[in-house]
């Protein structure tokens, strides 16, 4: 309910009416003229009570201005209109005294002194037969206007006493609030998850010290800063905003991956769930809980391609021992075939070209079975750069008639890591193979030292990358898996090797990023095998 | 080239069979007998007392490596098996006292097969 329908409903329960308001209108000059006396008196009584006078804090300044003040507040009682402008005004004043903590029953005293001032004066004047008739009050009128004004003064009361149970309410519900908040920050700075509360454009109102930790980034810097553009890869950013979307239309985000990129440039995963909040500091917000996922995430991949591998691997040892028996029979009956022959040169041709078919086919088996077996690693520290100059040096007769250069940017990065060096020399020899037969000529393929961290570790990251016609956006998300090739000879097993390989020496291999030229890809590698 | 030397195989498939019998003479070996299982190269080796067994692992009746087993413990002879299994046993010692053998892994070509022969030939052993 509005103040003004309040008042509306105590104006009839005090029994006032139209003729009330006239008989105010009459007594306007009477009011007027007793003004001064009634304001020196008001102010006199106050400065005697310490705990009314401690709110007035503005020295003698603020109390001509609360003279003034109280000067309109009293001529308004007699201008005749109760209207909304009225009432509201009034209520304000009630709620500011309750605001700078007046106590309430001053208020009331305050006003009876007001009141006993008033009306002594008045009723003197009144009975005054002259002085009422001057100022239009009829006969016997006298005691129906001093009524009128103390049905006023009551009403004028009411609404200080709505103005201060409204005060109190507020006062109650931010102290919830606040006592909430306090929980909740509690709660939140406590719990090693990560918590930070967004906008619906992801713009940031909170980021926990917990987040902070795990960003990179201070609380108090990122707050309006926006979480997408700040954390998130910008591939992975509209299915952030479409869960936070969902999540504000209540339907809220569960079990969430996202890629996160911290402050030093790692990029780690996190899982979270969102949470709508209607209001938090005035408007609708996103909670996001979320927890990082990397290692898991990790882990889970590594077991997902080793219970592939596993399956491969039993799949591949049952076949391979069928097939090397079949393939002996072809064999054997090759070589009888040959004696046959004798020196006739087409046959002989033709047996040739059996006979590769059936060595590619073996090589094919080898390969299936060297990228399924578990991989053991004779560890030992070197520098990296040997790898890749004796894989280079290994594909002499693919570069042959060929102009293609390996170039070097190591700039003083340390280059020993631990590692298995043939393991390793394989690795490079299946990027630059591919390298070679990707490129037209002239091939320049350039391997990128750089120093990185590998979560609280140093790495080494090395790019290889090439001037060739790069990666298709396919070629890109499947260029790991087994079998998949763009050559028209190869197993297609060659990268998916090289990514286990690196994989077991704890490091990533990955597709390089879009910018410049070419195919590239990053490889991480701890400094140590784990 | 080397005498000749008396040659026993085994092998359940009759195409592999037929190859030793036709290669075996090429390379100047004479093919003293043909077992398809275990049981029969058993029999074969007390009656023929060969040079060189050539067997393949995974038989009917009896594996390969079974019936060696017993011939060596009988006859100590030289012997290469065949195997169909991609990763080949490392000979260990002890598992076949007193014979020189070898494993090859299929399918086995003509050049392969003389240099197993070669490496296993008791004519090598004396010379050693």
């Amino acid at each position: 309910m509005d103040v003004l329908q309040l008042y509306q409903r105590l104006q009839s329960y005090v029994g006032w009416t139209d003729d009330d308001a006239r008989r105010m209108a009459r007594i306007a000059a009477r009011v007027e003229a007793c003004l001064p006396e009634l304001i020196d008196d008001f102010y006199r009584e106050l400065v005697r009570h310490p705990d009314a006078l401690r709110v007035v804090t503005g020295g003698p300044a603020q109390l001509a201005r609360l003279r003034a003040s109280l000067a309109d507040w009293l001529r308004q009682l007699t201008e005749g209109q109760y209207d909304a402008a009225y009432v509201a005004k009034r209520w304000q004043i009630g709620l500011r005294h309750a605001q700078i903590g007046l106590g309430k029953a001053y208020t009331a005293a305050a006003m009876a002194r007001l009141r006993s001032g008033l009306m002594g004066r008045l009723s003197a004047d009144l009975s005054d037969p002259a002085i009422a008739d001057a100022h239009g009050v009829p006969p016997g009128e006298a005691m129906a206007t001093l009524l009128a004004l103390n049905k006023l003064l009551d009403l004028d009361l009411m609404l200080i006493a709505d103005a201060y149970e409204a005060e109190r309410l507020w006062r109650e519900t931010e102290a919830e609030r606040q006592k909430g908040e306090r929980r909740f920050r509690m709660l939140v700075e406590a719990a090693a998850c990560m918590v930070t509360i967004l906008r619906a454009d992801g713009t940031i109102v909170y980021f926990s010290p917990y987040t902070a930790e795990m960003t990179g980034y201070a609380s108090e810097a990122v707050l309006g800063a926006n979480f997408l553009e700040l954390l998130v890869p910008p591939e992975s950013r509209k299915s952030v905003l479409g869960a936070v979307a969902e999540t504000l239309a209540g339907r809220p985000a569960r079990a969430c991956e996202t890629a996160v990129v911290r402050r030093d440039g790692v990029l780690r995963w996190w899982v979270w769930n969102g949470q709508q909040l209607d209001d938090y500091l005035g408007e609708p917000a996103v909670l996001v809980v979320g927890q990082d996922w990397t290692e898991r995430r990790q882990d889970q991949e590594r077991l997902l391609r080793a219970e592939r591998l596993a399956a491969i691997g039993q799949m591949i040892a049952g076949l391979a021992h069928e097939s090397r028996n079949a393939l002996q029979r072809i064999q054997s009956c090759s070589e009888m075939l040959e004696l046959e022959i004798g020196d006739r040169s087409e046959p002989l041709r033709l047996l040739r070209r059996i006979q590769e078919a059936q060595d590619t086919l073996l090589r094919l088996f080898d390969d299936v079975r060297g990228y399924s077996a578990p991989i053991q690693l004779e560890l030992a520290r070197g520098d990296v750069s040997a790898a890749w100059r004796e894989a280079w040096q290994s594909l002499e007769r693919e570069r042959r008639h060929r102009q293609a250069v390996l170039r070097e940017r190591v700039d003083g990065v340390d280059l020993q890591v631990e590692m298995d060096r043939f393991r390793l020399v394989q690795v490079f020899r299946n990027l630059l193979e591919n390298s070679l037969a990707a490129c037209t000529d002239p091939v320049e393929v350039v391997v990128t030292a750089r120093e990185t961290a590998w979560g609280e570790e140093s790495a080494l990251e090395l790019e290889v990358r090439d001037n060739g016609p790069g990666l298709t956006p396919t070629a890109r998300q499947v260029v790991f898996e087994p079998f998949f090739t763009t050559k028209t000879k190869g197993t297609g097993l060659g990268m998916a090797i090289a990514h286990r390989i690196v994989d077991a020496h704890g490091g990533t291999l990955a597709v390089g990023a879009h910018e410049g030229p070419g195919a590239a890809f990053v490889m991480t590698l701890p400094r140590a095998v784990r | 080239m080397s005498e000749p030397l008396k040659i026993v195989v085994a092998d359940d498939e009759q195409d592999v069979r037929d190859y030793f019998c036709r290669m075996l003479p090429h390379l100047g070996h004479a093919v003293a007998g043909v077992a398809s299982n275990g049981r029969e190269l058993i029999e074969l080796c007390r009656d023929r007392r060969p040079d060189v067994i050539i067997s393949d692992v995974r038989m009917p009746e009896m594996d390969g490596d079974v019936a060696l087993r017993q011939i060596c413990a009988e006859q100590p002879t030289p012997f290469i098996l065949v195997t169909a299994h991609s990763k080949s046993l490392e000979p260990v010692d002890g598992l076949f006292p007193g014979c020189r053998w070898l494993f090859l892994t299929k399918p086995i070509k003509r050049r392969d097969l003389q240099r197993a022969i070669e490496s296993v030939s008791p004519r090598r052993q004396s010379l050693d």
